[in-house]
């Protein structure tokens, strides 16, 4: 490493750089720039300069077009691969899935990526994860299907024994799919189940009345009947048929050979070295191996970013023109990922992945049993629904920590249980502050910029000291808190009555950082916890966490509500806990209701049909036609479709505003952006500009079907989101740069959002007004002919399709443009 | 240069790029192919062999229904010079051909036959390819008969026709791309995308459905694009489907030029029995004709050659024909194949009898000419109707006419006062079968009136979708009272084997004209549907309906806006035959054997042409080609039967300055005839048969200049074709200067009275 002259630097702080250690040209050599991954089994060299790119678009520049770009935020696992890396101190292998479009390229450096093609093909032979899926009818569209196939996969690598349905279940959290209802992808995994195995060698059970009962069910079924009703021959459901082994090449009929791509010996044997890279834009890659380097790199580079699983900094630059100069990868910084017990309480390096520490609190928890490890259960339990599975393998305590996000699941745990963050400077010295203090506002840590997170230091708890999690989102899986909430309370005996010696109560999610409840804390110590506190303890709730009606996020006076539930279900869990001691006042039944947890046992349920078979399948459960295709990510979608050379890339300029003029569209700047090759607005039009639904015809105004719609706004937008222009460049990112470049200054117009506001304002589509009326419903409303007359109001919202392929076309002009071709993903 | 071949169309991502390895051994086992350490050679990806087939599929690289097939790979035996033992494949066209050229094949003969090479080894080797009894053409009268009749008779008369390469502009090219599920997609510039679909499927061992063969135009065809092109599709299809990526090939002109084959060479043996005023009584042919390794389309020459050799009425008329099997490309059909070589040994014939008698040839052939009834003995129920049959008009025009007799008299003193130039003039009349073959056509016609319009036929600039526009506009034309808009509409698409089955071929001059009908059947089938909603449209306005208002309301009323129709020809009219003569007016250099053509006057019989721009577009680049053919084309081989004249430094095609200096054509039209289309006739290939007045004009001229300088035999000789400048300054006397120069001095010693 050497600092050298600041111009060469891309991002260097003002003010003198001292050099710990070393001379800069020895420390130099030290750095490679040689980033060697294995894909499917095949060594991949990557030249330096990719250091911009994420795994997704690298895949899919190579040509592995399965993995597919659903949301490119790590929200929905289309792009789930599996990674496998060897973890030196363990001597084994360790196999986890990932979001392959958070993924920066360097970070699997010395890692083997496996793709949804390196386990199987239509050719080869599919593998009995794709075979099941595909025969289980577990894939509609397709495009979620790789996703899940290598979320499956990767569980069942990782896995020692077979997984449990409970544990396959939860593995697919991460994974969206729009279109099975995800019935029979859990059908389909729940072979790979450790299971009764009975069900399946046994001959079929009989119930009383002599029917079949089925295995997948356990419910008397049809499926193993000889014959229907209709005296049609028989056969099996296909669900059942398919337990058979029967996965085969379609090529030359061989069965699947159970081969799998093993960990490739160069990786295990070979010596990590620490990686220097570049990529575009002057973005510059470094992945230290000690400490020492860590801190010379912040010294030399203060602003530069920490990345572990780039979960937050991948997003803020995907989707929020966030850019970073330097990157500091610190998944080989060996002080960073301690996961230690200690006398105090537990060790947790700041880059300790979020599995990794679900994995080691569960062994502590077993080993310590519950009394001093309430915190660990807390934070265990907050974990279960933190993201999904792919992004805790990624994702890194303190990169929860230092990103601050307010809704961090996390953050209020660790303020409530007390627990500590070790901070190390650029000089080797050591502090540590308490997680309570280290928030100190919106994304502002306590953390200077030649500072480091070291670890976590999180304190076992004392007797009768009770650590609870709270959360609410909107859905429990993989989203992210309305609000959430950690809160501690431990409490002494005192005179011979329990009374609070310490509480601690901390909400995310309803200000700019986790707001510890004080003065509910100060009136509750000292005091027996019983009704008679609530009272108050709501009144001053309300004070300490104060949620201003236009509060960010929203529905106000539902958060509101819930940090009492939250704090309600808290008293009543230390009651009850206190209570199985024979501590306290006993818990009624109904209140019970308020603290029985979650639980969520393995989905079933039972599909039923009649096959009456026409002619030879018509009728017939037939596999879908290209779920082989889909299972394999053989099947190719329009962003799949191989581009030829030079073709542009473009990215939409939409309208900010509801309803306003375009008084000018400014390109002044986006044309110097990197590959801008030119933008489109409604005077390049070279026909109708306006288009319809259908166009019968080519003149404006003629026809049937109104023509209102318009390609590019030309002179007045009418909606957020109206397309304006679209902005065309060499590479898909580029175009989203130069799009985000392009500056249309409105002059606003008033806009009506709502229903009541368009019927206030007379504002209809014209020729749509439909009335229908039979009778005279006035006269009968007025002449007293009904018993009661109610009036009342509901509303239906509307519904995002989200289909888990974004729209996608590609065109390219043939002979001069006088014939277009367009592939594209319509109806 | 907007406009797209296959080699334009923009390079898939991933492409790799493939050229032939050939074998440049007649007849030999490979046993090995190594690269020559080179740059180039390391740029070799994979070389893809017969061992790359898949499982399933069959080493095939091209074949017509029930003639039989020829091998993808010369696997394990080459069997022809030029053949096709590998591909390279590299990341380049580029790097494909340098590496291919760094190929060393190693040959062995042992245990094998040593090659049959010619026309007399293969009859020597009993050699031959059967033709199929429906193929064979057919005697006429007896023979026995026909000889006793005559007053003269001239035995083991012999003429030889070389081959001829197709010249067309773009080589052969074809780029492949694997699909998902096994399926395939092939850009080929063909003239045959449905033998192309079958052929790759068949090789791949995949279904038919899973192949799609895309044509949008070809950069000339001439007969080339036919089988010719399969073997570069199914070479980049193999290419494809087993390397997963897509695959293209676009031969260099060298490489096209040893591996095209070409038309078929010939050897004409013949015994013509004649009365003494020049009326034929009888001709025996022996046919030798070179077919090449594979029978290819080589079963469809014997008749085609007969077809055209019959323009004449011989008296009666029996042949001998070997289609022989030799160990060198396969030849294949060339613009007129055999067509075009009939009706050259016809009129060596007519010479030779013309030249025995002393008498004007062109007086022999107006002779000769059929009447009506002689028409139909020898070509049945082709010969159709009397009033169509216009050649001896059209003959009349030409060589009878005043002018011609004042130019011939003009060309004969130029001779006598030119001493080292001559001059030669000569008519050629041509008969040409054409056979009508069933063909799809569909036509949409879309929610903007706009017309999209599919045909059976390819696009190979002989404007096939030019005329099948106009006819889509012919065809709705009452159902638009803007009839001239109604062309603009229409959209001639490309050729897509998914798209439009039963495609079959284009070639034989007759697909034009049956894709129009096709596409005329379809737009009928429109009319019924459109025409109640136009009149129900008209009751109501009063008006004329607009075109777009029609469609729009026809939409509505979910009327089926597309019709398909598979044209088949009556069969009593599945054949007819073609009339045209031309003049030309040749000047040879005694001293070079240069010639000059100065003048040439067609007359074709075109019928109630469709285009006439189009038809006589035809007309005379296929007079061209045949100049090319009859004069200049050398397709040479050397003794392994490798191609030596590659490329344009060694193979000249006619240039602006070849064609004659004066070039008039006419369009004529015989009778309408209701069973062809529209009254229209074929013009892609008969004209062809034209340009042998060029090579018989030659001839004149040469006799001018043997009887001039005391040439043995001066009026009895026979010219080969090609007639290439050496041939004309041999056939003139290589001695001429010796000759004349002694002439000049036993004049001035002793002056000798000439016997």
């Amino acid at each position: 490493l050497t600092c050298g002259p600041e111009s060469l630097r891309p991002a260097v702080a003002t003010g003198e750089v001292i050099l710990p250690m070393g001379s800069p040209t020895n420390a130099a050599a030290d750095w490679s720039d040689e980033a060697l991954i294995y894909v499917n089994g095949v060594r991949r060299l990557l030249p330096d300069g990719l250091a911009h790119l994420t795994l997704l678009r690298y895949l899919r520049d190579i040509g592995l077009r399965g993995t597919k770009l659903g949301c490119g935020e790590g929200g929905c696992g289309a792009c789930t691969v599996m990674v496998s890396c060897y973890d030196q101190s363990t001597k084994k292998s360790q196999h986890f899935a990932i979001n392959a479009c958070l993924a920066p390229l360097y970070s699997l450096e010395g890692m083997h990526i496996i793709t949804v093609e390196g386990i199987g093909n239509c050719r080869r032979g599919l593998h009995p994860v794709q075979e099941r899926l595909a025969e289980a009818h577990g894939s509609q569209c397709g495009f979620c299907t790789p996703g899940f196939v290598m979320s499956m996969y990767a569980l069942l690598r990782s896995s020692k024994q077979p997984p449990t349905k409970e544990q396959i279940e939860d593995s697919l959290a991460g994974n969206l799919c729009r279109c099975t209802g995800y019935r029979p992808i859990i059908d389909a995994f729940g072979v790979f189940a450790k299971t009764d195995d009975s069900l399946y060698t046994a001959s079929p059970s009989e119930s009383a009345n002599g029917k079949a009962i089925c295995p997948s069910t356990g419910k008397p079924c049809l499926c193993r009947n000889e014959t229907d009703v209709n005296g049609n021959e028989s056969s099996l459901l296909s669900s059942v048929k398919t337990y058979l082994p029967s996965s085969y090449n379609e090529i030359d009929g061989n069965a699947y050979n159970e081969k799998e791509l093993i960990f490739p010996p160069e990786l295990q044997l070979r010596k990590i070295m620490p990686l220097r890279l570049n990529g575009f834009n002057g973005v510059r890659w470094y992945r230290p191996l000690k400490l020492d380097q860590l801190l010379q790199l912040k010294s030399c580079y203060p602003e530069a970013k920490l990345i572990i699983g780039n979960s937050e900094v991948g997003v803020e630059t995907e989707f929020k023109n966030a850019q970073y100069g330097v990157m500091i990868s610190v998944t080989h910084v060996p002080e960073l990922h301690t996961l230690k017990v200690e006398e105090d309480g537990l060790r947790i390096g700041s880059a300790v992945r979020l599995a990794q520490l679900q994995d080691f609190l569960k062994k502590v928890i077993a080993e310590r049993g519950s009394l001093q490890t309430s915190s660990c259960q807390a934070i265990l339990r907050q974990l279960k629904w933190f993201a999904g599975t792919q992004i805790r393998n990624v994702a890194s305590v303190g990169g929860n920590i230092c990103t601050a996000s307010p809704i961090s699941d996390l953050n209020p745990l660790w303020m409530s249980t007390g627990a500590t963050f070790q901070i190390i400077d650029v000089n080797n010295n050591v502090r540590t502050t308490v997680a309570k203090d280290f928030f100190l506002g919106y994304r502002k840590v306590d953390l200077k910029d030649d500072e480091v997170l070291l670890s976590v230091i999180l304190p076992w708890t004392r007797p009768f000291e009770y650590v609870k999690e709270f959360k609410q989102a909107h859905r429990r899986q993989d989203d992210i808190a309305l609000v959430n909430a950690g809160m501690r309370v431990h409490i002494t005996e005192a005179e011979g009555n329990w009374i609070v010696s310490d509480v601690s109560i901390v909400y995310g999610g309803v200000a700019a950082v986790p707001l510890t409840a004080g003065k509910t804390e100060s009136f509750l110590v000292g005091k027996k916890l019983d009704y008679g506190l609530l009272d108050e303890a709501f009144n001053l709730l309300k004070e300490d966490i104060p949620l201003a009606e236009n509060a960010p996020g929203g529905m106000v006076e539902f958060r509101s509500s819930l940090t009492l539930s939250f704090f309600f279900k808290f008293f009543l869990y230390v009651t009850h806990e206190m209570n199985t001691k024979g501590l306290s006042e006993g818990l009624d039944v109904a209140n019970m209701s308020a603290i029985q947890s979650y639980t969520r046992p393995v989905t079933t349920g039972t599909q039923g049909y009649e096959l009456v078979r026409q002619g030879t399948a018509v009728g017939q459960p037939m596999v879908h036609l290209s779920a082989m295709l889909q299972v394999t990510g053989e099947a190719e979608y329009v962003g799949d479709t191989p581009t030829p050379p030079n073709t542009l890339h473009a990215a939409l300029v939409l309208s900010k505003e509801a309803h306003a003029r375009i008084l000018s569209i400014d390109d002044s700047v986006a044309k110097f952006s990197p590959g801008f090759a030119g933008l489109f607005l409604s005077k390049d039009v070279p026909g109708a500009n306006n288009i319809g639904p259908i166009r019968f015809l080519q003149k404006k105004n003629i026809g049937p079907i109104i023509h209102d719609g318009e390609v590019f706004a030309s002179d007045v937008v009418t909606c957020v989101g109206q397309i304006i222009g679209i902005v065309v460049a060499d590479t898909h990112d580029n175009a989203k740069a130069a799009a985000n470049k392009v500056n249309v200054k409105y002059s606003e117009l008033p806009a009506i959002l709502s229903i009541e506001e368009a019927i206030k304002a007379g504002s209809f589509h014209p020729h749509t007004t439909r009335c229908l009326s039979k009778g005279d419903v006035e006269l009968c409303f007025a002449s007293n002919t009904c018993d009661k007359v109610i009036e009342g109001e509901v509303q239906v919202g509307g519904q995002e399709h989200f289909y888990m392929e974004p729209q996608c076309t590609l065109v390219w002009p043939v002979d001069s443009g006088n014939e277009i071709h367009m592939i594209s993903s319509t109806q | 240069g907007e406009a797209m071949y296959v080699d334009d169309i923009p390079a898939p991502k991933d492409c790799l790029y493939g050229a032939f390895m050939y074998s440049t051994h007649p007849h030999a086992h490979v046993k090995s192919v190594n690269f020559r350490s080179s740059l180039a050679s390391e740029k070799v990806i994979t070389v893809i062999s017969a061992k790359d087939i898949p499982v399933g599929g069959k080493n095939v690289g091209s074949g017509f229904r029930m003639l039989g097939e020829e091998a993808l790979f010369g696997d394990p035996v080459s069997e022809f010079a030029g053949q096709n033992i590998g591909i390279v494949i590299a990341e380049t066209q580029k790097y494909a051909y340098m590496a291919a050229k760094q190929a060393v094949i190693d040959y062995s003969t042992e245990n094998l036959e040593p090659p049959i090479l010619t026309i007399e080894d293969a009859i020597q080797h009993n050699s031959y390819f059967q033709t199929p009894p429906f193929l064979a053409p057919r005697p006429v009268g007896d023979i026995d008969q026909g000889m006793s009749q005559a007053d003269h008779k001239i035995l083991s008369g012999e003429v030889k026709l070389e081959s001829q390469y197709y010249f067309y502009m773009e080589t052969q090219t074809a780029l492949a791309i694997p699909d998902e599920d096994n399926c395939i997609t092939v850009y080929s510039s063909t003239q045959l995308p449905e033998i192309i679909q079958n052929v790759v499927a068949d090789c791949l061992g995949i279904p038919y459905h899973n192949v799609r063969v895309i044509t949008r135009r070809v950069g000339g065809g001439f007969g080339g694009k036919g089988m010719k092109s399969t073997h570069i599709a199914c070479a980049c299809a193999v290419a494809a489907f087993k390397l997963r990526r897509p695959v293209r090939m676009y031969l260099d002109r060298k490489t096209d030029m040893i591996m095209a084959g070409g038309r078929h060479p010939m050897k004409a043996k013949y015994s013509v029995g004649f009365k003494s005023d020049g009326t034929l009584t009888a001709l025996h042919v022996d046919l030798g004709i070179n077919a090449g390794i594979s029978p290819d389309l080589s079963p469809f020459i014997p008749a085609a050659t007969i077809a055209c050799l019959n323009k004449y009425n011989w008296g009666a008329l029996a042949f001998d024909i070997k289609l022989c099997k030799t160990n060198v490309s396969s030849k294949s059909a060339v613009r007129a194949p055999g067509d075009v070589q009939g009706s050259f040994i016809a009129e060596a014939i007519i010479e030779h009898v013309a030249s025995a008698l002393g008498a004007d040839t062109n007086a022999v052939r107006r002779k000769n000419l059929h009447s009506v009834e002689s028409l139909t003995k020898f070509y049945g129920d082709a010969a159709g109707d009397a009033p169509t049959y216009s050649l001896i008009d059209i003959f009349d025009k030409l060589a009878s006419s005043p002018e011609y007799r004042s130019r011939a008299e003009a060309v004969e003193r130029f001779n006598g006062g030119s001493r080292w130039k001559k001059r030669g003039i000569s008519c050629v009349p041509i008969t040409y079968e054409v056979a009508l073959r069933p063909t799809p056509g569909k036509v949409s016609i879309l929610n903007d009136g706009s017309i999209a319009v599919e045909v059976g036929g390819v696009e190979l600039g002989q404007g096939l979708y030019t005329k099948v526009k106009q006819m889509t506009a012919f065809g709705l034309r009452e159902l638009c009272p803007d009839a001239d808009g109604l062309l603009d509409k229409v959209r001639v698409i490309q050729a897509d084997t998914l798209s439009l089955i039963q495609g079959s071929f284009t070639g034989g001059s007759t697909t034009s004209e049956s894709s129009c009908e096709a596409v005329r059947q379809s737009c009928t089938v429109l009319f019924e549907r459109l025409k109640p909603i136009k009149d129900s449209l008209e009751a109501k306005s009063g008006a004329a309906a607009p075109w777009s208002a029609l469609i729009a309301q026809a939409k509505m009323a979910s009327v089926n806006l597309s019709a398909h129709a598979y044209w088949k020809p009556d069969p009593a009219f599945v054949k007819y035959i073609n009339y045209g003569a031309a003049v030309s007016e040749v000047e040879i250099d005694v001293l070079t054997g240069a010639t000059t053509i100065m003048r040439s006057d067609l007359v074709y019989d075109c019928g109630q042409s469709l285009n006439p721009a189009v038809d006589l577009g035809q007309v005379e680049g296929a007079f061209v080609q045949g100049v090319g053919f009859f004069t200049n084309e050398d397709y040479a081989t050397n003794a392994d039967g490798l191609v030596v004249n590659d490329g344009t430094w060694t193979y000249k095609i006619p240039t602006v300055d070849t064609i004659p200096k004066q070039f008039n054509v006419e369009l004529i039209s015989s009778a309408r005839d209701k069973k062809r289309v529209l009254s229209s006739k074929a013009s892609g290939e008969p004209p062809l048969l034209l340009a042998a007045s060029v090579h018989c004009a030659m001839r004149e001229a040469i006799r001018a200049a043997r009887t001039d300088f005391s040439v043995n035999s001066p009026l009895t000789f026979q010219m080969d074709v090609p007639a290439t400048m050496a041939d004309v300054k041999e056939l003139c006397g290589l001695d001429v200067v010796e000759r004349h120069l002694q002439s000049l001095s036993s004049a001035a010693e002793v002056p000798t009275p000439v016997a």
